[in-house]
């Protein structure tokens, strides 16, 4: 289905990214199909819909793990269709995961630092050679991260260890991960998922404050409807790999074929 | 047993347990790096020895092994670009299945260029440092300088630079570090190459106190149950596990005979896989339900 419904109210505006006509299948199983929709510069755009509906597989397309059977994504005019996912952070793509269990024995500030791009392959032959330069940079990534944390009051987790780190601070270190790479487009897959309610607040005042600092765009999955409603202006509701509405919040939570195929009848 | 042979037991279990160091710390680089149980390490260690008694008469000692260690990290580059590259992603049995071919590949290239005839390595000195009643070979204590200077180049490298933090993540998981923007492929080959760099200098440290054969990649066999004691995933476990198995099998040599040796290693290796199957150093993997 291609997306007449709840045409984006920024069309006339620059489009940080756009999806156009996207479909995946993997094998037999059709997981997108015709998926069409903008994010404007600066707007944060919610995915929404039940387990399966592909809110985390339009991410993965995004962020280029998946290769789209057909349609095109740009970022910002670029087409990264075809890009490969390491080289997509390169278009100010930046993008957070909804699992942060897999890598513990790094300190919540060695994480931050992986999001750093390093000046390939100078740094690298620096940093091997054990050159100043290398040594420079090795220590500009790890300051960068340590102010990023204190900036955002992450301060006093820098040295702790991921597996050691309360949850909610992981997923936090791992969201400045992601800031630190400085990206005009950020991709948050459950962002809050897992977190005390305490912490989802936390981490939405975390997401707001980069918006404003960056001015930059975000698209945002979230099974909690009313987490995601707290930061996005707009919503894209999926059902079945297929949009359902576009537009703006009340718009789409009130659209008869969302609270048919999401929320439910009763609701 | 004399002081004088208590030195000089003690002088080979050390210099045994530096080549099995440089053995296991080019195996487990392989593993916590790109999870990659590399079966060719002992090819990788004989074409280490079989190069620089090509170069080493001809340039001398110390440049003719440095000149190995740069052919070396290019050959352990080149084994991952041209073939292990493409099981990136890949499941751990596809990859080890993998380094049994680069194995065959190595002994192939071998024999082509060098044929079957053993070879020699003259040792950088032929020196010997008096000790106790005694005196011990100097390249033993050389063969140890370098072991430790690796060993802890190694470590330095991975908990300092950001170049080894980004192969710790990779090391972590493969597709996520994808995900981070890591260029997995580059870090991947340089840790290939720095394999290459640790079987060079283990292959010129062994051979030349034995031979360059095509019998040199039974070193891996040998030091493998000292990996295996650390945990595969541990530098000083690999460390220390070869210098204890080292230990083990010389004094077992000494005292029981060469046939013993080797069954009381395996059985030390089967009775801590029993016990604790991640190794004396490493940890237990945790798996989700």
């Amino acid at each position: 289905m291609t997306t007449t419904l709840g045409a984006s109210p920024q069309a006339s505006q620059s489009q940080a990214v756009s999806l156009d006509g996207v479909c995946l299948a993997i094998g037999e199983v059709d997981i997108l199909d015709s998926v069409t929709f903008d994010v404007a510069e600066g707007e944060t755009v919610g995915l929404i819909g039940a387990n399966g509906s592909g809110k985390s597989s339009i991410l993965n397309v995004m962020s280029g793990y998946y290769s789209p059977t057909a349609g095109a994504v740009r970022v910002r005019g670029h087409d990264v269709t075809k890009i490969r996912a390491e080289r997509v952070p390169r278009y100010g793509v930046g993008r957070s995961f909804q699992s942060v269990g897999a890598i513990k024995d790094l300190t919540v500030r060695e994480l931050i630092a992986l999001g750093v791009e390093p000046a390939w392959p100078s740094s690298l032959v620096a940093s091997l050679l054990g050159l100043r330069a290398g040594r420079s940079a090795e220590r500009s990534a790890l300051d960068r991260a340590g102010a990023l944390a204190d900036e955002y009051g992450l301060g006093q987790f820098i040295g702790v260890r991921l597996d050691e780190a309360p949850y909610g601070v992981r997923k936090m270190a791992d969201l400045l991960r992601v800031f630190v790479g400085e990206p005009s487009v950020l991709l948050l897959d459950e962002p809050a998922s897992g977190v005390a309610k305490a912490d989802r607040s936390a981490i939405v005042d975390l997401i707001s404050q980069w918006r404003e600092r960056s001015g930059g765009s975000v698209v945002l999955v979230d099974h909690d409807v009313a987490f995601v409603v707290r930061l996005a202006s707009r919503l894209v509701a999926l059902s079945s790999g297929r949009v359902v509405a576009v537009g703006p919040v009340d718009h789409v939570l009130r659209d008869d074929a969302v609270v048919e195929s999401f929320l439910g009848s009763s609701a | 047993m004399t002081a004088a042979s208590l030195v000089s037991l003690v002088a080979s279990a050390m210099l045994l347990g530096s080549v099995y160091s440089l053995v296991n710390l080019g195996v487990v680089l392989l593993v916590r790096t790109t999870g990659t149980m590399n079966f060719a390490q002992g090819e990788f260690i004989m074409l280490g020895a079989y190069v620089m008694s090509a170069l080493g008469p001809s340039m001398g000692y110390w440049p003719g092994l440095l000149a190995t260690c740069v052919v070396m990290a290019s050959v352990g580059f080149l084994g991952y670009y041209l073939l292990m590259r493409f099981l990136h992603g890949g499941s751990e049995f596809d990859k080890v299945v993998l380094t049994f071919m680069l194995s065959i590949i190595l002994t192939q290239a071998v024999i082509m260029l060098w044929g079957t005839d053993p070879r020699e390595i003259a040792p950088a000195t032929r020196a010997r440092v008096p000790l106790l009643d005694t005196s011990v070979q100097a390249t033993t204590f050389i063969a140890i300088a370098m072991t430790v200077a690796i060993a802890v180049g190694l470590v330095l490298f991975l908990s300092r630079s950001i170049t080894g933090l980004r192969m710790r993540a990779l090391s972590a998981d493969e597709s996520l570090a994808e995900y981070y923007g890591i260029r997995t492929e580059v870090l991947s080959g340089l840790a290939w190459a720095m394999a290459g760099v640790c079987a060079a200098v283990a292959g010129v440290i062994y051979a030349q106190g034995t031979a360059v054969a095509l019998t040199l990649p039974e070193i891996l066999l040998l030091a493998f149950p000292a990996a295996v004691l650390g945990g595969l995933e541990s530098f000083e476990g690999a460390v220390i596990g070869s210098l204890v198995v080292a230990g083990v099998y010389t004094f077992t040599n000494y005292v029981l005979g060469g046939q013993w040796s080797i069954v009381i290693v395996y059985s030390l290796m089967l009775i801590t896989l029993m016990v604790r199957p991640y190794g004396f150093f490493g940890r237990p993997v945790a798996q989700r339900l």
